[in-house]
């Protein structure tokens, strides 16, 4: 059964109609760990495998963007990092097809870390997620990249092979001079001409909406001008526990109050990259 | 921290532009197939090996070796 608007649950039929936008290729990034950066990017690539083939790319060595899917590659020859590596490997046998009906998942591996250091000594890191997946693109509506939780080489790769960034935050003030620093980080990188992904969204994740902290940290980003989007991620045991599922819960809860935040969160920021990225 | 506190701070990360570590430049690669031979003076210690006092070629390259008794001093281009 293909995920289209409707048809899981309910979670996204209420925007079943106005789905025209151009393809998106997003980095989910964060200078911060454990904001909900990994479950943001699964989700996300649910929605919009609802709307288009859609390719999940694991770009953090930590490889829990594959497991929220329940894919854990073999070795690094079948995942991201043997791609990096090894420009004579086909990407397609790495590529794990229709986890879900209509997305595809390029899981990454341990070994990733090390890659991508003998990369940056090479001189090669920052163009090489984009040229491992420049075969695969015209495969996919939209791709989906997440990164570790740091601004480092591999997430510039990252960012690098996207046109768009999502950042996400939450109650920790932390998390929200995180994603400040992200901010930065892309006016660095398209000063350098490396990238020209552009920041379509500020997302707040873990909301505790009878949180004092929440309320403040939220105020304090809206100050910047930063692009905060509207939606809110709530906090939620049904995230965890569709971790340890293998099911993101956009799936194993559509009808969540989660799951329709994930939904929501999709299309407010498919809205902001028709504007930012015009085709 | 007052919501204030904070929204100077982000702008403060806003505004700001990070420090990118450099880079250190590839190595240089060794080419060892090329260059001019460079001869290599060697001293052997081979206790188990007891020889009268002679002289012979380097074992490795083209050279002269000199044993005695369980010491080798070999002069070779490799």
């Amino acid at each position: 059964m293909a995920v289209r608007p409707g048809l899981i649950g309910g979670a996204l039929s209420s925007r079943a109609g106005g789905w025209h936008h151009g393809e998106v290729r997003l980095a989910v990034c964060s200078s911060k760990g454990g904001v909900g950066k990994t479950s943001t990017a699964a989700n996300l690539a649910v929605v919009l495998a609802g709307h288009g083939r859609t390719l999940a790319v694991d770009v953090d060595p930590q490889d829990s963007l594959g497991r929220a899917f329940g894919v854990v590659a073999k070795g690094r020859d079948d995942s991201l990092a043997g791609l990096l590596d090894d420009p004579s490997l086909d990407p397609r046998g790495a590529v794990r097809p229709d986890v879900v009906p209509g997305l595809d998942v390029l899981p990454s591996h341990p070994s990733l870390e090390q890659v991508g250091v003998s990369l940056a000594a090479q001189g090669g890191i920052v163009s090489s997620v984009r040229r491992a997946l420049r075969p695969l693109l015209a495969d996919y509506d939209h791709v989906v990249l997440d990164t570790h939780g740091d601004l480092g080489n591999l997430t510039l790769a990252a960012v690098c092979a996207a046109d768009s960034v999502l950042t996400v935050f939450t109650s920790d003030p932390g998390s929200a001079l995180g994603a400040a620093r992200v901010s930065a980080f892309l006016e660095l990188h398209r000063d350098f001409e490396n990238t020209r992904a552009e920041l379509i969204g500020v997302g707040c994740a873990l909301w505790d909406k009878q949180g004092r902290a929440a309320r403040e940290v939220l105020g304090a980003l809206e100050g910047t001008g930063l692009p905060v989007l509207q939606t809110r991620i709530p906090l939620s045991r049904r995230v965890p526990s569709s971790t340890l599922s293998k099911r993101p819960v956009v799936l194993s809860a559509p009808s969540s109050a989660v799951a329709q935040a994930y939904s929501a969160l999709a299309d407010e920021l498919l809205a902001a990259h028709s504007k930012k990225v015009p085709r | 921290m007052s919501r204030d506190d904070l929204l100077a701070d982000l702008q403060t990360e806003v505004s700001a532009r990070p420090v990118v570590p450099p880079t250190p430049p590839p190595a240089p690669r060794v080419d060892r197939g090329t260059g001019p031979a460079t001869p290599a003076l060697d001293l052997s210690w081979t206790p188990l090996r007891w020889s009268l006092p002679s002289v012979g070629g380097a074992r490795h390259g083209v050279g002269v070796s000199l044993r005695f008794g369980p010491v080798a001093v070999t002069l070779a281009v490799r």
